[in-house]
């Protein structure tokens, strides 16, 4: 499963819930024109600073909006996540016990907000495999069957991974294999 | 008619709940309040915002624009006239004389400015970060992500009038040398409205659940501690959480007043009380935050 992928880059101060609604709503609006798996990968590189009400509109609620139901898997990565939004976004997230995929502005995986620690584990390991399957994690995590299941599970119903069969595939994978498959991109 | 009330000669926090308290009580149907600030020798940031919330306050009681007699003193003047208090008084006082012109970059961390939009939250957001550095880092010895953060801050104290007033509000903030308090610099930045109150935004959400103890200090007692909010979605009241607890990471105070109430992060180096009811009654927050120099010891 490929997903078309949503691309939001933004440069403003991502201050006030006003703000972070009207990022938020024109996500959600590129997401609802799509008719299969889409990932929304919103860069926050140029974002000299985000505030508390403007992570809690625009990262908790588009982390809410994807793991919802809906007819067509949805999913959203945060990049370029710097040490200054850092806070806002992690209390957003853990306030209502939410998690959401994000890379770093060096290219690191980060997982913000509220996961078990098993989950954490496999989330990174997929990370750092690309995809993978349930066989591979019991090896590489040394977790019983059971508990590798019951974890992707979880960070599939969450729309932390994305999966293919009986394979598990991270975002950041999926976006790159956007990427060299074709320019199935959409500017915002 | 018009009703005198006196400013008080050193116009802060302590000053702004007696001319509350005269300002209301001479204030009916009929007559303009007018404010007699001629004696003022020393007004910080959150009793200037004070004269434009009781002035505000008096129109809005009356329907007549309340007067103002400026300070005598010549520096007590030209801090008002630097802090632009005349441009956001012009818009609720009828005043003699036309609002002196905006003075280039005055020393202020924040000039008083009207919060009646997100754009304005915007504009003070974008616009202090540099001031903000002069002084907390440069001056104050704070670290530079502090900047970020006190802009942070900044957006949510003054998005707070635009979410839960519904009125207008303004804000400033200015470094002094608290010598003989603390003896040390300080940034103070006050943030003030004239709308519904923390027990009246609060209410509709929580009113019932309190039964007949909903007052003041339970609303500012559920928003300030416990992160309330008037909104259902659990994603909303974060914003006095976070202010509060920068504040204390940076052994600051904060104090936010509301109705005839006063709750309060008292610092170790404060004596002020950390919850206080039975003031005179006044609509709306007012909201105090100090933040003091980092002494050299401290690493944060």
């Amino acid at each position: 499963m490929r997903p078309t992928i949503s691309h939001t880059e933004l440069f403003s101060y991502l201050v006030t819930r006003h703000t972070g609604r009207a990022v938020r709503t024109n996500i959600e609006e590129q997401l609802a024109t799509v008719d299969r798996a889409a990932l929304a990968v919103l860069d926050l590189r140029n974002v000299p600073l985000i505030d508390f009400s403007c992570a809690d509109e625009v990262v908790a609620k588009l982390v809410v909006f994807t793991s919802g139901a809906g007819p067509h898997p949805r999913f959203v990565l945060f990049r370029g996540v710097a040490e200054h939004h850092l806070e806002p976004i992690e209390s957003a997230l853990v306030r209502q016990g939410l998690a959401a995929a994000c890379e770093s502005d060096e290219g690191e995986p980060l997982l913000m907000g509220t996961l078990e620690p098993d989950a954490e584990h496999a989330w990174l390991e997929i990370w750092a495999l690309g995809h993978a399957v349930p066989e591979t994690l019991v090896e590489r995590l040394d977790l019983s069957r059971e508990i590798v299941y019951a974890v992707l599970a979880e960070l599939e119903s969450r729309a932390l991974v994305i999966r293919d069969g009986e394979d598990y595939v991270s975002l950041g994978r999926a976006l790159l294999d956007a990427a060299e498959g074709g320019p199935d991109r959409r500017g915002a | 008619m018009s009703r005198v009330v006196q400013v008080p000669s050193t116009l802060d926090e302590t000053a702004f709940e007696t001319l509350v308290r005269a300002a209301r009580a001479s204030v009916d149907d009929s007559s303009r309040l007018l404010l007699d600030a001629r004696s003022v020798s020393w007004v910080s940031p959150y009793g200037l915002l004070g004269l434009l919330a009781i002035g505000h306050d008096a129109r809005r009681r009356t329907g007549l624009a309340p007067l103002i007699e400026p300070p005598q003193a010549d520096d007590v003047r030209s801090y008002i006239d630097r802090m632009h208090f005349w441009q956001a008084a012009a818009e609720i006082f009828d005043l003699d004389a036309t609002p002196p012109k905006r003075h280039g970059e005055s020393d202020a961390l924040l000039e008083v400015t009207t919060i009646r939009s997100h754009e304005d939250v915007h504009r003070v957001v974008e616009g202090v970060r540099e001031k903000a550095q002069k002084i907390l880092h440069n001056r104050l010895g704070y670290p530079m992500p502090a900047v970020i953060h006190f802009s942070v801050m900044l957006s949510e104290v003054c998005q707070n009038i635009l979410e839960h007033a519904d009125s207008i509000g303004w804000v400033c903030a200015q470094r002094y040398h608290w010598r003989r308090r603390l003896g040390r610099e300080v940034v103070v930045l006050a943030v003030m409205d004239v709308g519904v109150g923390f027990e009246g935004s609060l209410a509709t959400e929580h009113e019932r659940r309190y039964g007949g103890s909903w007052s003041a200090s339970a609303a500012l007692e559920a928003a300030f501690l416990r992160g309330e909010s008037r909104f259902s979605d659990p994603g909303r009241g974060q914003g006095l959480q976070a202010i509060r607890k920068q504040v204390i990471r940076w052994d600051g105070a904060v104090r936010i007043r509301s109705g005839d109430a006063m709750i309060a992060h008292v610092p170790e180096w404060d004596d002020a009380e950390s919850l206080k009811s039975g003031l005179p009654d006044f609509p709306g927050a007012q909201v105090l935050i100090v933040l003091p120099q980092v002494q050299q010891e401290e690493t944060s």
